[in-house]
């Protein structure tokens, strides 16, 4: 009997602790033990920002990229594919890091932002902190949705309570409406005082403006944009090219930027670095920049004389003089395929090149750009338009002129459409590819690059047809994981 | 249908063991002569029987040769025997020893040691939680003895495996030292995790790569579901059950010393373009390309200094290397103790110049009958190691790319004095620069041991307990110095440090009961095991800013910015475990076998837990039938044997089945890093354990005194609920995809080995062992609604592999290309059937592309499957021979019928912009003047996209290499100085040949590490196995 005695001894001793055995906890906080306190709410609220300073979303190379689809900007030799698809040759989304990533950093800001307002309305805190909080979810998820529809129409909607909604496409007009819901909360949570790096209801009301633009609800856009500029709280900065800058990047014009300190991405001032600035002709480093995304001569050469934008946004090999680590010299760049490169965030290298990431803010909406969409929103009530271009309407000359003179040109009493376009193209450039989808949505694009000749290799003729073009070929990965359920946009396979 | 065919022949001659005074032994099976029988006054003989373990050998037969005295041993092996003759030979039997015989000329006592028959019949082979004879085994099991373990100079057991068992595939994933090995039984199960179970000394274990070869005495690998299934849990890829070796009861201390000393080389140098031919090619790109003359971009290759070959950088970076390892082991024991302690040293540098592996192990085990039938023994383990790696997989960062797409012109120091190195003109580093700059150091320290208590009792039962801990700590260090001119990466001094620690402990208690009832002999088992481990780990985060780079000062105290902040986390699991076995086997002849496993796992909720294992099996020995004593002559021994059963698999990380909330970074909020945290997982609670199902059906037969041998299995393992992360869209927001039980994969194969042994003599034996195995390998279903496939391993952001319902596991999923266009009217005619022209923007020299769906165009739906990296055989020949004192002994392994992705003709066969080399294949391109190519033309701007994935990437990854080659000498008595009892001296050659077509670094690619686990054959610049060359001795004192 022995032997069962032992047996059950020991049966005994290993279940007489098995109840609890097999319970194994996360050392991290479940969902269940989240969403309790302040604290957390700020720090889920973080996570939402998290992938906007990731190398392909606000902080990286697509939004540098997304300026190669229009007639200023296009990519060196780095992403066959992303240039194919920039050159309206794609037929398909796949092998770039920029789409493909930046699809799904955007969607971790929808997701993030969505989860904040799921659940922090139900947390006990401070109801001014906990308005904030939600004012800024709002703002991202509006913000991360208006990404996405620009870029690829209808995706997919987030929806904690229904898992289902983000397997497949919604329509356009499905994303639209929620892009304005977002953005209405937001102006009822958000004020104008902001930290640097966090959206203020100056920023919401400007993107609300520019969201009704391109559905084309004027009236609405031009009250949104009145929102901001009769606030008085935000104002043009007077000197164009300090606005990029790390001593100035924080101002009454910038009403959102992504923030940045030094170390740390984002890594745009990098992104449009030569990789050699002086071509041999000095000793020292002669830069190490990914030279990814550079600019046309054809748009170096359409600046208006005088305009100060030119000198703070673009140099030209062998014409124009760069200061670049401690030395100022005429610009060389011999390893750029055109001779223009984008200096407009080359600001913060001037002196000594530190690192990738220097720590300049990026600005994501600015003042001047509310004061244009308000000045295109009241071209469109009263006869101008893209269908008008020549057509000169002088109620929009108010908020258009403050931008121009601040450029250092001459105000235009009745300004034309055909003027707005110059000011968008002068005052954005490089600032996230405003220049194409303000072409699309004006039904410009097919004339406007068609029309182009071919300038050098990296800059070829393009055929731009609007049904198909008016949108990326949807990332392959996405419908490669999709069992079927996400199919491509019109016109490509 | 998938092959996978393996062959082993090896003949290999038998080393006679220690001979202590007083014992006489027979290994030679010689003659030995009767000496003459002379009557005299009678004598009481006692002796002792024992076997080479120094065990009593209870019931062995003593008889007077010639007459019918005798006796028998009681059970302490002693006998006593009366004889009227002083000097008899006395023949000393017992079944499964080798008869002896011993002459008796005084009355001291005789002491008698019996050696276990090499009868295949009566070989042991060492099982879950036990052994068995190995006639008596049911299941199927390949078992490896230690000294095939010990050829050449090798990291781990693991890596020793190669070549060595049917079955069994040993898959290096890269030639870095240090690095690890995947094994492989019977094919991929799971589309999840598909490595076997380790056991070693009988406590589970993480893994055998960081075992020292000379410790092992035998590897079991239990392959059928009815072997395996005791280890239920867990054992459903297989089980390899390691035994370390140990002393002997009565066995005088020995002590062996052996050392291996060698030197590696690459076993091929890779080539880039020199400078004048990448001129050649690159200004045949730029006009290809219409770049005008005027632009900047010619004077690069105008300049005759840029056209001077200044660099071969593989030869900077890869460079001869040197090996060596020791090993001392003393062992020995009393009547009743017996202990083994050993030492090894491992001092490994890579061919990747900076790149070193050391190990230290050190093991000790005993075990002492602390009281009559109750028996105390333990293991411990200690394992140092230190490992300093290159960086070798970083997609731009990685040194063999460097090596190969950095312009030869480029000096490797532009400054070597003032320490500046030659810039790169791409964004690749200066891979000297790179090495030299990065200091990355992982070391890691290993503790283990088990103490058990075995007590025997009624002659039948058997209690144990056995419990196990292990401690394990590591830390990983990693310094880039700031490298001035040196390139991406080297702009800047970092720090950054982790550590982990890990402990687990196991509890096994068994009580067993083995009883022989005349014919009946019945076996059982019955057991419980709980488990828990732990591991917490540490990251600093990246420091940086260091104002002086001394390597003393590289220590965070002295860092200038902390732009990171540090994070660190635990997991941990429990498992819990109930089991029982029983075997009948009536007259030898009729074997039965069933198991049952019940086992609790913390990664699955409450509701899921648990899962019962269950598995049958049975064999017959016809030859032990009366119907077959008339062939018995010709067919020695025949046994027919089958199993079913059914196991599990929870290799899945912990805690699924919540929902958490993690650390996703700090964005800037206010000027400053703010902490941020996300739900970056999908839980799902309804994961359940993954089952397979494994049938087995095998022959065992023998012929001609059994010395030819052959041994068949045909398997057929199905495996189900297969815990699966199936890649979830992007528009979830979350990073990590949740698990689910989806799917069904079946694996089916044959198994035949054949093993012929010389009959023995003294100057010349061998031994020849063939085997071959098939796998044929299938998704059944993915078991997901609405999906048939999902896409693997992506390499530059493109998926290049998928598996889907009705195909093998991971094949690789590209473009077809169909050839090189010769000529525009070529172009305009190839259209599809509505008349599209397909590829509108190719010109002569440019990739034609299959248009498989008919479409018009070329595009992702046009994607196929262009073959995979199962092999369609593997085999393995191993050849050894003895003749006196000198042995000769090589294997050969290699690989039939794979497919490699060869992801280096990115940049080899295709221009990947102006400021990167090519690999030499580029030179033949395409041109009007060479157009028999499969090269296309040269261009950067690629507008008909030659450079997608397709074919023209895929690779025959076809093999064979001679792993080793050995030369020894042991040097006879005379020659052996005082206390040596044996001195050999080899040489051995490792990995001396490779014949292969493939064109990348090394054809043995592993599995596609970080990216997919179930995707084989993806080479992203793997680290090229190493040729060496060594000189050894073996010393036994």
């Amino acid at each position: 009997m022995k032997k069962y005695i032992i047996f059950i001894l020991i049966t005994g001793l290993l279940s007489g602790c098995s109840k609890n055995f097999l319970d194994k906890e996360p050392h991290e906080l479940t969902d269940a033990a989240f969403w309790k306190t302040a604290e957390q709410a700020e720090a889920a609220l973080a996570g939402a920002y998290t992938p906007l300073s990731d190398e392909e979303a606000l902080g990286g190379e697509e939004w540098c990229g997304m300026e190669t689809f229009s007639d200023i900007g296009y990519m060196n030799d780095n992403y066959p594919d992303f240039i194919a698809m920039s050159e309206f040759r794609a037929n398909q989304n796949t092998e770039n890091d920029l789409s493909l990533n930046s699809y799904k950093e955007y969607f971790q800001v929808i997701k993030r932002s969505s989860d904040v307002l799921a659940h922090v309305p139900d947390i006990e805190m401070d109801e001014t902190q906990k308005k904030r909080i939600l004012g800024e979810a709002n703002f991202l998820r509006a913000y991360g949705y208006f990404t996405e529809v620009i870029r690829y129409g209808g995706v997919p909607l987030y929806d904690p309570l229904n898992a289902e909604a983000a397997a497949i496409r919604a329509t356009e007009e499905e994303i639209w409406a929620t892009i304005e819901s977002s953005l209405v909360a937001a102006t009822s949570q958000l004020s104008f005082e902001h930290e640097e790096g966090r959206p203020g209801l100056g920023a919401a009301w400007g993107l609300l403006a520019k969201v009704y633009a391109y559905q084309k609800k004027w009236p609405e856009s031009k009250s949104a944009a009145e929102m901001v500029i009769n606030s008085g709280r935000h104002s043009l900065y007077p000197t164009y090219s300090d606005l990029f800058t790390i001593e100035h990047e924080v101002n009454d014009e910038t009403l959102w930027a992504l923030g940045a300190r030094e170390g740390s991405n984002p890594i745009t001032s990098m992104i449009m670095l030569p990789n050699d600035v002086w071509g041999g002709t000095h000793d020292e480093q002669t830069g190490a920049g990914w030279r990814l995304v550079s600019a046309t001569e054809n748009f170096y050469d359409s600046y208006e004389t005088n305009d100060v934008r030119k000198a703070a946004t673009v140099a030209k090999r062998n014409v124009d003089m760069v200061t670049y680590n401690g030395v100022t010299d005429i610009l060389k760049a011999p390893n750029n395929q055109s001779p223009v490169v984008c200096i407009k965030f080359q600001q913060p290298f001037k002196n000594v090149v530190v690192n990738f990431s220097p720590g300049l803010d990026i600005p994501a909406i600015r003042f001047a750009d509310v004061l244009l969409i308000h000045a295109e929103a009241i071209m469109n009530l009263n006869g101008g338009g893209p269908a008008n271009r020549t057509v000169g309407v002088a109620a929009a000359a108010g908020s258009f002129n403050l931008v121009r003179e601040r450029a250092g040109l001459d105000p235009i009493a009745a300004p034309t459409f055909n003027d707005l376009m110059y000011e968008r193209k002068a005052e954005l450039a490089f600032e996230g590819g405003d220049r194409h989808f303000d072409l699309v949505r004006w039904g410009l694009a097919e004339e406007v690059y068609n029309a182009l000749p071919a300038e050098g290799t990296y800059k070829p003729k393009r055929t731009f047809i609007p049904a198909k073009h008016r949108l990326l070929p949807y990332p392959q990965r996405e419908i490669d994981n999709s069992s079927g359920s996400i199919t491509q946009n019109p016109g490509y396979n | 249908m998938k092959f996978t065919a393996f062959l082993t022949i090896s003949f290999f001659i038998r080393v006679n063991g220690e001979v202590g005074p007083q014992e006489t032994n027979l290994t030679h099976r010689e003659p030995v002569t009767t000496p003459k029988e002379t009557v005299l006054s009678s004598i009481d003989v006692t002796g002792t029987i024992k076997d080479e373990n120094g065990e009593p050998v209870a019931g062995a037969s003593i008889l007077v040769k010639g007459s019918t005295v005798g006796t028998s041993s009681d059970a302490a092996g002693n006998f006593n025997l009366q004889l009227s003759q002083q000097k008899v030979v006395l023949v000393i039997s017992s079944i499964g020893f080798e008869t002896r015989e011993v002459t008796v000329s005084t009355s001291d006592p005789v002491h008698v040691v019996l050696i276990k028959k090499g009868d295949i019949n009566e070989e042991i082979v060492v099982v879950g939680f036990g052994t068995q004879k190995k006639v008596d085994v049911t299941g199927s099991i390949a078992t490896v003895s230690g000294d095939k373990l010990t050829q050449g100079i090798n990291q781990s057991a693991a890596h020793a495996l190669q070549g060595r068992a049917s079955g069994v595939t040993v898959i290096q994933n890269s030639g870095e030292p240090g690095a690890g090995v995947e094994i492989r039984i019977r094919g991929a199960g799971s589309i999840n995790d598909n490595s076997p179970l380790y056991v070693v000394d009988g406590i589970i274990s993480g893994g055998i790569g960081n075992l020292n070869p000379a410790d092992i005495e035998s590897v079991s690998v239990l392959k059928d579901a009815a072997s395996a299934s005791i280890y239920g849990s867990r054992g459903a890829n297989g089980v390899v059950i390691v035994t370390t070796k140990k002393g002997r009861r009565d066995q005088k201390t020995s002590v062996s010393f052996n050392t291996s000393q060698g030197i590696q080389q690459a076993w091929r140098m890779p080539t880039a373009l020199t400078a004048e031919e990448r001129n050649i090619i690159h200004k045949e790109a730029l006009t290809n390309d219409g770049t005008p003359t005027s632009d900047p971009i010619w004077d690069y290759y105008n300049n005759p200094d840029n056209a001077v070959t200044r660099t071969d950088w593989f030869k900077e970076v890869l460079k001869p290397a040197y090996i060596s390892n020791y090993d001392l082991a003393v062992r020995g024991g009393s009547s009743r103790s017996n202990y083994s302690f050993s030492l090894g040293y491992l001092n490994n540098d890579g061919i990747v110049m900076n790149s070193n592996f050391k190990r230290y192990n050190i093991r000790f085990n005993s075990q002492h009958e602390i009281a009559k039938n109750l028996t105390l023994g333990e293991n411990i383990s200690v394992v140092l190691s230190r490992q300093k790696t290159a960086e070798m997989r970083g997609s731009y960062t990685g040194v063999l790319s460097s090596a190969a797409f950095n312009m030869r012109n480029i000096p490797v120091w532009q400054d070597e004095e003032a320490g500046i190195y030659g810039t790169p003109s791409g964004d690749f580093p200066n891979p000297v620069a790179s090495l030299n700059a990065r200091d990355n150091v992982n070391k890691g320290a290993n503790l283990g041991g088990n103490v058990y208590l075995e007590y025997k009792f009624l002659g039948m039962f058997t209690a144990k307990s056995d419990i196990a801990y292990n401690w394990g700590f590591s830390k990983g260090k990693g310094f880039t110095a700031l490298a001035p001119g040196g390139g991406r990466g080297l702009t800047e001094n970092s720090l950054s440090e982790s550590y982990s620690t890990g402990s687990t402990w196991i509890w096994n208690n068994t009580l067993s009961f083995d009883k022989t009832f005349g014919r009946h002999h019945v076996a059982a088992l019955a057991g419980m095991s709980a488990e828990e481990g732990i591991s917490e780990w540490f990251n600093s985060g990246t420091a940086k800013n260091f104002s002086n780079q001394d390597k003393a000062l590289r220590y965070f105290s002295n860092a200038g910015a902390f732009p990171d902040h540090p994070n660190g986390s635990a997991d941990d699991y429990t498992l819990q475990a109930y089991f029982g076995r029983v075997i009948y086997e009536y007259d030898g002849k009729y074997l039965f076998a069933a198991n049952i496993r019940r086992d609790g796992s913390s990664k699955f909720a409450p509701a899921k837990r648990w899962g019962t294992f269950p598995s049958v099996s049975a064999g017959w020995r016809i030859s032990k039938e009366k119907f077959f004593d008339g062939v018995a002559d010709v067919i020695s021994d025949l046994k027919i044997r089958g199993s079913w059963g059914q196991l599990g698999n929870d290799k899945i990380s912990n805690y699924q089945f919540f929902s958490t909330i993690s650390s996703v970074g700090s964005p800037t909020l206010n000027g400053a890093q703010f902490a941020a945290v996300a739900q970056n997982r999908l839980a799902n609670n309804t994961i359940k354990w993954e089952f397979t199902t494994q049938t087995d059906l095998g022959i065992d037969i023998s012929f001609l005194s059994n010395r030819l041998s052959f041994t068949a299995d045909y398997y057929n393992k199905e495996t189900s609920d297969i815990l699966v992360q199936v890649p979830l869209l992007s528009s979830y927001g979350v990073g990590v995809a949740p698990y689910r039980n989806a799917g069904t994969v079946s694996n089916k194969g044959f198994e035949v080995s054949a093993t012929y042994r010389s009959t023995a003599t003294k100057k010349f034996n061998y031994e020849v062992t063939a085997s071959v195995a098939t796998v044929e390998n299938k998704l059944k279903s993915l078991g997901v609604a609405g999906a048939k496939e999902i896409f693997v391993s992506d390499y530059k952001n493109t998926f290049v592999g998928r598996t889907s319902e009705g195909e093998a596991i991971g094949h690789f999923y590209v473009l077809d290309a169909l050839g090189i266009f010769q000529s525009q009217s070529e172009i305009d005619s190839y259209k599809n059937k509505d008349g599209v022209v397909i590829q509108p923007n190719a010109v002569p020299g440019d990739v034609k592309f299959a248009d498989r769906d008919g479409d018009g165009s070329i595009s992702a739906k046009d994607r196929f499957n262009a073959g995979n990296s199962f092999p369609r055989f593997t085999y393995a020949l191993n050849v050894a021979a003895g003749y006196e004192g000198f042995d000769f002994s090589m294997l050969w392994s290699g690989s039939q019928g794979n497919k490699i992705f060869n992801g280096l003709k990115l940049g080899g066969m295709f221009m990947q912009g102006t400021g990167y080399n090519n690999g030499p294949e580029i030179m033949d391109r395409w041109t009007p003047s060479n157009t028999n190519t499969s090269v296309p033309r040269v261009t950067v701007k690629d507008l008909n996209s030659n450079r997608t994935y397709s074919t023209l990437y895929i690779e025959d990854g076809s093999y064979l290499r001679m792993k080793y080659l050995t030369l020894g000498y042991t040097f006879g008595d005379h020659l052996i100085g005082k206390g040596i009892s044996k001195l050999r001296a080899f040489v051995t050659f490792q990995n001396l040949i490779t014949i292969t077509k493939y064109t990348g670094f090394d054809p043995e690619v592993g599995a596609d590490l970080g990216s997919s686990n179930n995707m084989y054959g993806v080479d992203r610049g793997a680290y090229p196995q190493a040729k060496a060359y060594i000189i050894g001795v073996n010393f036994n004192f």
